[in-house]
């Protein structure tokens, strides 16, 4: 589904270069929730923005469903990150002025009843029924993430990437928040970055990264997706 | 819509004072601008009043100078004159050492022409000047008001009392300041019997005013000869002038004002970078960011604007109380809807103009180095 060939992310520096990303090579399967994880500074997290076209590559070609980033031009990816792509950050990125529901709303394809009834459905989903009127800052940390899991599920993504997600957060609230992702596997697939390869413990496959490129990788699971 | 409120109301002073830099901009334009437009409709309404007659003056305006009723003769001569209305002029009252405002006129005119000096001038009440009138007057509309003249009435000029024999309508031009009397009884009065001020000519053919004019010119010495699309011109280009000077100031205000609205934007899009950094990651488009923050930047000029005309508004209505008082009943601030949708539309463009670097700036955001946590 999506794919990297050699690809690679590099910074210079006047006449110097440093490698973000050393020649990746990755898929992502459908339906698997793959994980990236390596030290501070590994690329993991340059990989996944490589991956989910915020980052355009230096060398090499990412593609998605057989169509290179490359070719496809910057309002098509735009496009593609819209609709088929979901996002959560370490931080929740919400807007401190909008309400809980409204800040889901951000992410909608459409402002259209239908959107509406599904970030309803979500909300109830992930317990934020109570919330759902409030303002960020009225949460707790654990509720902002949960709001920033269901920003990047309105719109049904065949891809959530989630760079971090729990890096701010305590173990516990950190696996609630894993949990909800792994549950999403029977509607798309994840990619996971963290530094703490125990939130990896759901993941179907993992990707081990040490100065930019990948050192190593792991099946776990017994679900590794389809190509 | 209802965003971009909220965002503007989470930085309350901030917005205020944004405001109120674009409040004062358009206070001043409003005010400026309603003056200029009161010009504007003089000068406009002065192209009726003239109609095609041509107006014989001595060449040197210094007051002293004036004609003879020899001149007459000789712009009767001229080919394609239908007619000659020679004038005095005068003010009713002695002038102050300071006085404000345009003073109270006395035209001394041939009563039977009384009619024929301002063609387009009627009357609101009584009668014209007719043949026999001696202590008889017709005046304008702003004399009647300032005096509460009414037919019957007298005013005083030159020790004797003149009856308001007729009122003339309103015209926002010279007529409203003007009394009327028989050039005979002005000149008695004024111990002066052949004094001619001006000349208004009547041509045969409305086709020949310039001929006619350029014919006087040449035939008769020590005047200029004016018609009707000259001195509108001449008007035109004095207004002009007036005009600049008084709008460039309160461009000058709303400039500044655009300036506060660059600072308020850009300040805004460096607090909101990681929901701009968001908003991109998620598939917002440069276009929709752009019209996102151009939206909000207009928003704070169409406020300035709106708060601007109203208290505009409001003050050149209290400066048409004070003129009035000073002036007689002048209005001389004129509030146009003209000058209002300027005013609006030049409230919005110059947010949106001062909102489009920011917005721009906005746009050209990498939504990653937007949403590190320590940018």
């Amino acid at each position: 589904m999506l794919e990297t060939q050699d690809v690679s992310l590099i910074y210079r520096n006047g006449e110097g270069m440093t490698y973000a990303v050393k020649r990746a090579n990755v898929v992502v399967r459908q339906g698997e929730f793959l994980g990236l994880v390596g030290p501070s500074g590994s690329g993991k997290s340059s990989l996944l923005y490589l991956l989910s076209g915020l980052k355009t590559a230096s060398e090499g070609e990412v593609s998605f469903d057989g169509k290179a980033y490359r070719h496809l031009g910057n309002d098509k990816l735009i496009q593609l990150r819209r609709t088929r792509y979901g996002f959560i950050f370490q931080q929740h990125f919400l807007i401190n002025y909008l309400s809980v529901f409204e800040n889901i709303m951000v992410g909608a394809l459409e402002q259209s009843p239908g959107a509406r009834e599904r970030a309803r459905a979500l909300i109830a989903e992930l317990g934020l029924e109570k919330q759902s009127q409030r303002l960020p800052w009225q949460l707790s940390i654990g509720q902002r993430q949960r709001v920033a899991i269901v920003r990047a599920l309105i719109n049904e993504p065949a891809i959530i990437f989630a760079d971090e997600p729990t890096a701010s957060l305590d173990q516990a609230t950190g696996h609630q928040v894993v949990d909800l992702l792994a549950q999403y596997r029977g509607h798309g697939s994840i990619v996971f970055v963290t530094h703490d390869p125990e939130m990896l413990s759901q993941a179907d496959r993992v990707i081990r990264m040490r100065d930019g490129e990948i050192v190593g990788e792991e099946k776990r699971n017994g679900n590794h997706g389809t190509p | 819509m209802s965003e971009i409120f909220r965002n503007l109301a989470r930085r309350k002073l901030r917005t205020t004072l944004t405001i109120i830099g674009i409040v004062i901009g358009i206070l001043a334009l409003t005010v400026m601008g309603s003056m200029s437009e009161y010009f504007n409709t003089l000068v406009d309404n002065a192209v009726n009043l003239l109609g095609t007659n041509i107006v014989v003056s001595p060449k040197n305006n210094d007051f002293e100078s004036i004609l003879t009723t020899g001149d007459e003769r000789r712009v009767r001569r001229i080919a394609g004159v239908r007619d000659v209305i020679p004038i005095t002029t005068d003010t009713i009252d002695e002038l102050d050492a300071v006085s404000l405002g345009i003073p109270d006129i006395v035209y001394g005119v041939p009563p039977e022409y009384s009619s024929a000096l301002f063609p387009s001038v009627t009357l609101e009440k009584g009668r014209w000047l007719e043949r026999g009138d001696e202590y008889q007057t017709v005046v304008g509309s702003q004399i009647a008001k300032k005096r509460k003249l009414t037919l019957g009435s007298t005013i005083r000029y030159h020790d004797r009392d003149f009856v308001v024999v007729g009122i003339m309508n309103p015209t926002q031009t010279t007529p409203d300041s003007l009394a009327l009397v028989n050039i005979d009884t002005a000149r008695r009065l004024l111990k002066a019997p052949d004094l001619i001020a001006a000349m208004y000519v009547l041509p045969e053919n409305p086709a020949w005013v310039d001929t006619i004019a350029e014919n006087i010119r040449a035939n008769v010495e020590n005047v200029q000869a004016l018609t009707p699309t000259e001195a509108i011109d001449q008007a035109r280009q004095a207004l002009a002038v007036f005009n600049i000077i008084m709008l460039s100031g309160a461009v000058l205000a709303v400039f500044v004002g655009g300036l506060a609205v660059i600072n308020t934007m850009i300040m805004s899009v460096n607090e909101r970078r990681h929901e701009i950094g968001l908003k991109k990651a998620v598939g917002a488009t440069d276009g929709e960011i752009v019209r996102e923050h151009l939206l909000e930047a207009a928003v704070i000029g169409f406020l300035g604007g709106v708060i601007g005309l109203l208290l505009g508004w409001g003050l050149a209505g209290l400066l048409n109380l004070v003129t009035a008082q000073a002036m007689g009943g002048s209005a001389i601030f004129n509030v146009t809807p003209r000058l209002m949708l300027v005013a609006i539309g030049f409230a919005m463009l110059l947010g949106m103009l001062a909102g489009f670097y920011p917005a721009w700036s906005a746009a050209r955001l990498d939504p990653v180095k937007a949403l590190r946590v320590d940018s």
